[in-house]
């Protein structure tokens, strides 16, 4: 019920409105819907950046509860990882 | 026979270093109990988070993403000038969030700003929004 709500209701891209043309992060939020309904593999495929990006987000939140060294390390290394990944997605969508 | 009482000397010189460790093993500990209550590092989370949203900003919202990574920034200056202002208030270690927050925001900044030039490129260069709306259509949204 939910997850059909949230597919008729997703927001438009005002780039994607304006000019016709993706985006860096169109795809996300299908990309989350497929996620949410369970295929991984779904989701991978139309915005691969999502899973590294929430893994991200789970790093930043176990960095602000703990503080050490190694894990700020791990963070800033996932960050350069995201942002190449998310530089790779966007080029490759118009190649 | 000099050599022997230097050496005694040395000898008695380890066992008063001793005590002295012993000493210091203390005041050390005392020095601990009392860094525990330095004050952490000024906005350190909130420079954290700053500079991870300034990416997911260079995604979502390809405009407003290099505010984020700006607010970042100032806010990471300001807080390393407190420190230097008063180093003694302040705990050292937690200056590495910070540091680390700051690098993540100048790397989102330079991100997002790269690609606004590279979605402006690729909107002024409009001659093939066809091929574009291609998997746009094909995923049926």
């Amino acid at each position: 019920m939910f997850l059909e709500w949230l597919e008729h209701h997703l927001l438009t891209c005002p780039i994607k409105y304006f000019y016709g043309v993706d985006c860096p992060g169109c795809g996300m939020q299908r990309s989350i819907i497929e996620l949410l309904k369970g295929n991984i593999w779904d989701s991978i495929q139309l915005y691969p950046p999502l899973i590294p990006l929430i893994m991200l987000m789970i790093l930043l939140v176990i960095n602000i509860k703990i503080h050490s060294g190694t894990w700020l390390k791990v963070l800033k290394a996932f960050f350069i990882a995201d942002v190449i990944i998310i530089f790779i997605n966007y080029i490759f969508k118009f190649l | 026979m000099e050599y022997n009482d230097e050496q005694k000397t040395n000898e008695t010189a380890s066992e008063n270093r001793g005590f002295d460790m012993g000493d210091n093993n203390k005041q050390t500990q005392t020095s601990c109990s009392r860094k525990e209550l330095k004050l952490p590092a000024p906005n350190a989370n909130l420079i954290l988070i700053f500079g991870i949203i300034s990416i997911l900003t260079a995604c979502c919202v390809t405009v407003l993403a290099p505010i984020f990574g700006i607010i970042a920034i100032i806010l990471a200056v300001k807080s390393k000038k407190e420190f230097n202002r008063n180093r003694d208030l302040y705990d050292e270690n937690t200056f590495e969030k910070v540091e680390t927050g700051k690098t993540c925001a100048i790397i989102g900044l330079i991100a997002g700003i790269i690609l606004i030039i590279v979605t402006l490129i690729i909107v002024s260069n409009l001659n093939s929004v066809d091929v574009i709306d291609i998997s746009w259509d094909r995923l049926g949204y």
